[in-house]
């Protein structure tokens, strides 16, 4: 809590006041509204003087000493910012409207500038940030699946600092390099998940051609282009947010207790005519908790996990200025805490949970500097440290879910620190909290300084934009780890009931080591602006040139190409051409050049054609059809390319040359070394290599009807993306190659659509929205190099990318009969109540031949939102669903697969369904022989028949959940006015609070077939919002 | 200067709302940590009678894990005294209704009482019916221990003691173990790589060291007459001194070099002619020395004879000879069969080997007959006479015992050229390895850790085994009737 005060403190000081005794006036006056309702805590300030002001009170009266020839501006939230020039008048009484926004107004931010979205004929999707900033976790990537039409994605982990979302503008449309889009900060590429949510003014998604050819080979993947909050003239104004969020899961895994386990364990054996591993004495001492040594039944889980844990954020942001300069400053910090438990002995001395805390701090900072030069410097930063436990966070999960309950206690009742073996067949609480811990810490600061100059005096509508600046950033690990000594209990005692110890591992003292890595950015953006009307025709061009280089600065290793900078440099253009706003052209291009290719391959150009007709617009509809205040139909054609390399490969034109070990030949005479190793070519040249181009499509319709209450977009766009780098692993022997070459040789057709709707109602002092948007996205991979398969089915040509394959099961073996009369299934011996196959290319026989596409890709190819948000007097509310589709994947792994690993692996409640096959000769009843049933006959070991890819382990990773529920009070303006606030809101949110899905075992959006991971959380939000 | 007062005073705002939220988020933040707890039960209460309504399983052999059922145990083990047969059994744990101790040895008469509450004052609780219980052959601990670190020393000590220190440990190498003819309460052993010749003393329950001033000693032998030991080293120069002969008569304290070889893995006496047989690892090579020469009229260290070579060099194994001296098995040790060499009445030499049982380099673990069984070092065997052969009237009456320490198991090898397993790899739902320190039912239970000499006593019908990795003597007999021999 001090650093907050302190935080608070070192802000406020950062700003100075100055004021200036001058010919002074007290002016007095009312502020009321258009139905003469005084309006209370209205913000009055004296422009170009920064700092000085006033609010209205109770009773909508003001009273401020101003000087003669002052301006002073009114302005409060909804209404119509107006000034009013004090020359003798005491009185000043002022009558605000209400504002009105309105989607002819609205303005859309792409590469080459902001643009009326009226006139727009690209497909781009503004993010709603309302709902960005109600997610709980730090990363605002989290916030953005269906949240924006075109975004597709899946969170990866639910582990503070690790819980971002991975997301493709979309969906994916190449299987060669990666399938990211190009983010944008203030026009600089920076990472998504570091920007403090509250520094953000715009997010934009520029999604088709028209609006990302200028990105050349870089766009190809989608951008989003964030720009942050730049300081608005004033007084000032500061923001002040403090939220305390609870975090649960949305789904735990549980998994049997000892007992339970032990009877499937010995069920697992006897059915495989193995001797079961607990005689019936032994059960029954492990159920009466006899002997907590070496029948121990111990809930991991509970042990490890907590029940939640704690995320503080706070925020601090304050903007103000006057008509030659203007601020905004900004300070975050937020600390999500992990769900680890610790070791109380130990938690004076270090934490072993993955707690996760972050501080951000911008300042943005305009000056005039003439009349039409303004020169803007952008600095911010951002400090992240993130532990974890000695061992790391994998081990954590793995041990989790691999030791069984009743494998040891936590300790012996000697106090001794059980193990089964070394490494990380630990016991879990060791590898929780007795191994140390690890400490990442990243720091970033990004510079950009950029001056703006208006050329209206040489000719009107041209203006001049030009940014340069650097990015820093370095990533730190340091791990401080120790180990317990360990013993093994062997499970049976001696004759004098003492226990057998074996020595597993020696203890080792807490020890250090440290890695780092870093990288710098450097970049140059130039550019031209040139917008002019003469009469209803409406021109603009612009001219970017843009340079970009970042090089790793740490860690260089001895391979010389990691010191080489990744250098991209291009330059964009585009033409615009409307009438009236009715009929609009719009031409871009990208001339871009990467310097990973070959020379005279570097270079691309990469065209984009659109246009668009506004018929809302048409005097015909206009007149006639006054509810349609917005019609508009845009197409555009263009292409752009995508230069991100599989592995991150650097020069693949360049060719490596190698010694051939043990191969080479002595020339010189007895007696003397010249002995020289044959050289190869270890990496052939692939001196044709070049980027992946996408042809892109874009068909889309903009509506607003009734005075914009309702809204909706929708886009139909389809993609072909060719020469997808990739290496030719099926060239003919008698090339002659040793190694292999690569090229652009693969291709991936993908189309869908995505849309938004938005609905508006007022229904007496309740002001409703509704909104929602959807993305669908499917792919097809049209070329690949991959050998010719006999059966169709087989080849990845034809089918999505990443598209699951397994066998199809038929259900369970009912008995021997059955075997015989089916098709030999050729992995393994397998029994009646092992999973039967479908024969597909029908020759007698089961093996890998028969595997067909099943389902469709773990990613999801459909996602959605649906929201709706209320407001009533001070109380506001709102809720917003999310859901996926089209997403299918395999599961498998120790816990998935019982026994598979023999002990090692607990057993996850549900995994086995309703009912599982149990051989009557163990149940005594021959009605548990079910074919149907919901899990095979258990099996001990590996068991290569029943554990493999298909349809009975293939999960459908559909869900909806209740992704927010908000509700906020406003404290009245009186209240606050009192207490010289402008308002303060306090608020209640929950986040992922349900969640429907098929799949149970574990949350469905996390990106694991296993499980074994941190889960997604769920939270509860209780905060405030306050501005002076 | 007004918005810094603005400023400031909202700052002690701030101030009364963190009161608030710190008061509404405590509440948050003391979550409790516990950890599992492990079942609770009432303590003991001594005006209430302790009754034993029923015990699992109902039957079994020493060392046996009993459940019992009742009331009132209590929750204290040390509090609780179970007695079966009238022999006191360890208890582990008592809960209040049940209680887990390990069935006594000798508890044959099987009744069950359990007393609670201290050796002064108990109340008594009696089970209704009686355990019934097994006698049987069982694997026990006659010596050593290994402490949890394994650091315990080589020491000279007794068999067993509460006190740690003043008992014998060691016995970490391979060893070779050799009843004395004269007195069969005396066994001696030795240990590879260790310099020392060992006594198990029966008579005072003790192991002690007789002489240390050996080079890898492999066997122990007696001459004809029973009055001089021959132990056989293991040493790489062709003038090495390789079998040397102690007198019973200095009580084994004197030396006399026999012969010098090179790396002899050990030696025997023919108990019928005398004369010995040892061999080299070298090449294999099978040496015959006329013992009998040596003693009347006197032999050179170097004038042994060579009838036959075994196979190819690198061969490590051992000859024992067969009581009624008409044939000996060659174990190989280091590649994994035994061989057969019959005994030549006339040339009083053996002929030519062939194989008994198992492969050559085929080591693994397969019951069977002849070549079709695999055994894996087969270290040291011993035969003892089967009665069974005795009534029927079999022309050889003989078992070959013998310890196959990879396997971690004491196999038995049958005149007509059968082996099976006779103890060792018990306990299988332990874990799926072979080896460990078990004790009790020979295959049900029992596990050694590669177990190397073996010993059998023909009076007490009982085997004695080196258990290498055990560090420990361990024993192979039926259960004791009374409490008269500790082991």
């Amino acid at each position: 809590m001090i650093n907050k005060i302190l935080l608070t403190c070192l802000l406020l000081l950062c700003v100075s006041f100055g004021v200036s005794a001058q010919d002074m006036l007290e002016v007095t006056g009312a502020v009321v509204d258009a139905k003469s309702t005084p309006i209370i805590g209205v913000s009055i300030s004296i422009k170009d003087s920064p700092g000085l002001g006033t609010t209205t009170d109770n009773k909508g009266n003001f009273k401020i000493k101003v000087a003669r020839y002052k301006t002073l501006v009114f302005s409060s939230v909804g209404y119509v910012k107006q000034e009013v020039l004090v020359k003798d008048n005491r009185s000043v009484n002022v009558t605000l409207k209400e504002s009105e926004s309105s989607v002819l107004e609205e303005v859309v931010v792409t590469g080459t500038g902001t643009q009326r979205k009226l006139t727009s004929t690209a497909a781009t999707s503004s993010v709603d940030l309302s709902t960005m900033t109600k997610n709980p976790t730090s990363s605002i990537s989290n916030a953005l699946i269906g949240n924006a039409p075109g975004v597709l994605g899946m969170m990866q982990s639910g582990q503070p600092g690790k819980n971002i979302t991975e997301f493709w503008i979309r969906g994916i449309s190449t299987f060669g390099g990666g399938a990211s889009a190009l983010v944008l900060v203030d026009n600089i590429e920076r990472d998504i998940n570091d920007i403090n949510i509250e520094d953000i003014e715009t997010i934009n998604i520029l999604k088709d051609a028209a609006v990302t050819a200028i990105y050349g080979s870089k766009g190809a993947n989608g951008v989003v282009l964030i720009t942050t909050k730049r300081g608005k003239d004033g007084k000032i104004s500061i923001n002040f947010k403090d939220e305390h969020i609870y975090n649960t899961r949305t789904i735990t895994p549980e998994f049997e207790d000892g007992v339970t386990y032990a009877n499937l364990l010995n069920e697992a054996r006897i059915t495989r005519n193995f001797e079961p591993i607990y005689q019936p004495e032994e059960l029954e001492i492990l159920r009466l908790g006899l002997d907590p040594d070496l029948y121990p039944n111990v809930n991991w889980k509970d042990l490890l996990l907590k029940d939640g844990a704690m995320t503080y954020r706070a925020n601090l942001n304050m903007t103000g200025g006057g008509a030659t300069a203007r601020y905004f400053l900004s300070g975050s910090y937020i600390n999500e805490g992990g769900m680890y438990k610790t070791d109380e002995t130990l938690r004076n001395d270090y934490n072993t949970n993955a707690n996760y805390k972050r501080y951000n701090y911008r300042l943005n900072t305009d000056i005039n500097v003439t009349k039409s030069t303004v020169l803007k410097i952008g600095v911010s930063g951002s400090l992240n440290k993130r532990n974890s436990p000695g061992l790391g966070d994998d081990d954590f999960w793995g041990v989790l879910f691999g030791y069984s309950p009743i494998r040891t206690p936590v300790l012996y009742s000697n106090g001794y620190v059980p193990a089964i073996g070394t490494g990380n067949q630990t016991n879990p609480w060791v590898v929780a909290t007795q191994t140390g811990y690890n400490e990442n810490w990243q720091n970033k600061i990004q510079t950009n300084i950029s001056i703006e100059q208006n050329f209206d005096f040489i000719t009107k509508g041209l203006r001049f934009r030009g940014i340069i600046g650097y990015d820093t950033n370095n990533d730190n690990n340091i791990y401080r780890r120790k180990w317990p000594e360990q013993w093994r209990a062997e499970r049976a005692r001696d004759e004098n009931g003492n226990l057998i110890f074996t020595h597993i591992s020696d203890p080792q003292e807490l020890y250090q080591a440290s890695s780092s890595g870093g990288d710098r950015r450097e970049f140059y953006d130039m550019m031209f602006n040139y917008d002019r009307s003469i009469g209803n025709h409406n021109i603009g061009a612009v001219a970017r040139f843009t340079r970009d280089a970042l090089v790793r600065t740490v860690d260089l290793g001895d391979d010389i190409k990691n010191g080489i900078a990744k250098r991209n440099q291009g330059l964009a253009g585009r033409l615009t051409y409307n009438w009236k706003s009715r009929y609009i052209a719009d031409f871009n291009f990208g001339y871009n050049g990467s310097e990973n290719f070959a020379p005279g391959r570097q270079y691309g150009f990469f065209p984009a054609v659109s246009a668009a007709w506004n018929i809302g617009e048409e005097p015909f509809v206009k007149e006639n059809i006054s509810w349609m205040n917005m019609l508009k139909i845009r197409y555009s054609w263009g292409r752009v390319g995508n230069d991100q390399l599989a592995n991150d490969v650097r020069f693949p034109y360049l060719s490596t040359i190698g010694e051939i070990a043990n191969n080479g030949y002595q020339w010189a005479d007895y007696g003397f070394d010249r002995y020289f190793t044959a050289l190869r070519y270890t990496q052939v040249a692939s001196p044709n290599v070049t980027w992946e181009m996408a042809t892109k499509k874009n068909l889309g319709f903009d509506v607003a009807l009734f005075k914009d209450k309702i809204i909706a977009n929708l886009d139909f766009f389809n993609e072909a993306r060719t020469g997808i780098y990739m290496a030719r692993n099926y060239l003919p022997i008698m090339v002659g190659l040793g190694s292999v070459p690569s090229a652009n040789v693969g291709a991936v057709k993908s189309s869908g659509f995505d849309g938004r709707l938005e609905y508006k109602q007022k229904l007496g002092e309740v002001n409703l929205t509704a909104r929602s948007n959807i993305t669908y996205s499917k792919n097809e991979i049209t070329e690949i190099d991959e050998e010719n398969n006999v059966y169709g089915y087989q080849n990845q040509k034809g089918y999505r990318v990443d598209q699951a394959k397994g066998l199809i099961a038929l259900g369970l073996f009912k008995d021997y009969d059955d075997i015989r009369n089916s098709p030999e299934q050729t992995f393994g011996t397998y029994q009646p109540g092992d999973i039967k196959y479908k024969d597909i290319n029908g020759d007698g026989v089961i093996d890998d031949g028969d595997r067909v596409a099943i389902g469709a890709t773990r990613r999801p190819n459909l996602i959605y939102g649906v929201g709706l948000s209320a407001s009533w007097k001070s109380l506001d509310f709102s809720v917003h669903f999310q859901g996926a589709g089209k997403s299918t994947f395999f599961t498998y792994g120790k816990t998935v697969y019982a026994f598979s690993e023999g002990e090692w692996g607990q057993i996850m409640k549900g995994v086995m369904g309703d009912n599982r096959w149990i051989s009557a000769d163990i149940s005594g009843d021959p009605s548990t022989e079910d074919p149907n049933a919901s899990y095979p006959r258990l099996s001990y070991g590996a068991n290569p028949n029943n554990f493999r890819e298909s349809t009975f382990w293939l999960k459908n990773g559909q869900y909806i959940r209740l992704k927010t529920l908000d509700i906020g009070y406003t404290l009245p303006k009186a209240l606050t006015n009192r207490i010289k606030t402008n308002s303060i809101r306090i608020f209640l949110t929950g986040s992922n609070l349900l969640t429907w899905s098929k799949f149970k075992l574990w949350d469905p959006e996390l990106a694991t077939p296993r499980g074994e991971d941190y889960p997604l959380p769920k939270s509860l939000t209780l905060g405030i919002n306050v501005n002076l | 200067m007004r918005t810094k007062q603005v400023a400031s005073r909202a700052l002690c705002r701030f101030g009364r709302l963190w009161v608030f939220m710190i008061l509404t988020f405590g509440i948050w933040a003391c979550k409790n940590d516990t950890t599992a707890i492990i079942g609770e039960s009432k303590p003991f209460d001594p005006t209430k009678p302790v009754i034993v309504s029923d015990f699992s399983p109902k039957s079994g052999g020493m060392g046996q894990r009993l459940i019992i059922y009742g009331q009132n145990f209590g929750n204290d083990p040390k509090n609780v005294a179970v007695y079966i047969g009238g022999k006191k059994a360890v208890v582990i744990n008592a809960l209040g209704e049940s209680l887990y101790c390990l069935v006594p040895k000798q508890a044959f008469k099987g009744d069950i009482e359990v007393r609670v509450g201290g050796e002064d004052k108990p109340v008594i609780g009696k089970a209704e019916n009686n355990f019934e219980y097994q006698r049987k052959l069982v694997v026990s601990t006659l010596a050593g221990y290994r402490n949890a670190r394994g650091d315990e020393p080589w020491k000279d000590g007794k068999f067993n003691d509460p006190d740690q220190t003043k008992m014998a440990s060691g016995f970490w190498l391979s060893s070779f173990m050799k009843f004395d003819p004269i007195n069969p309460k005396h066994l001696w052993v030795t240990f590879d790589n260790n310099n020392g010749l060992y006594l198990i003393n029966f008579e005072d329950s003790t192991i002690t060291t007789r002489r240390s001033d050996f080079d890898r000693p492999r066997s122990i032998d007696f001459t004809l007459d029973k009055n001089y030991m021959i132990v056989a080293q293991d040493r790489g120069g062709e003038n090495d001194d390789s079998n040397l002969l102690f007198s019973r008569a200095r009580n084994f304290l004197d030396k006399e070099v026999l012969t010098k070889s090179r790396q002899c893995n050990g030696a025997s006496v023919h108990p019928v002619n005398g004369e010995m047989y040892f061999n080299s690892y070298a090449k294999g090579e099978f040496y015959r020395f006329d013992l009998n020469q040596y003693f009347n009229g006197g032999l050179g260290q170097k004038e042994y004879t060579n009838p036959f070579l075994i196979q190819d060099p690198e061969w490590e194994y051992r000859i024992l000879i067969h009581p009624t001296g008409n044939y000996a098995y060659i174990m190989i040790v280091n590649r994994g069969y035994i061989m057969r060499a019959d005994y030549n009445w006339e040339k009083k030499t053996f002929n030519q080997p062939y194989l008994v049982c198992g492969k050559v380099r085929g080591g693994g673990y397969k019951d069977g007959v002849g070549s079709s069984a695999q055994i894996d070092q087969p270290y040291q065997g011993v035969f003892v006479k089967n009665q069974d052969y005795v009534d029927a009237n079999k022309p050889d009456l003989y078992d070959f015992y013998f310890t196959d320490l990879n396997n971690h198991a004491i196999r038995k090898l049958t005149p007509e050229g059968a082996v099976t397993t006779f103890a060792g790899r018990g306990s299988a739902s332990l874990n799926s390895n072979p080896y460990g320190y078990v004790n009790g039912d020979l295959r049900e239970e029992a596990r050694f850790d590669r177990p190397s000499g073996i010993a059998y006593s023909e009076e007490e019908h009982a085997f004695y085994i080196g258990d290498r990795e055990n560090r420990r003597i361990r024993k192979i007999a039926l259960e004791e009737m009374d409490e008269s021999n500790q082991n």
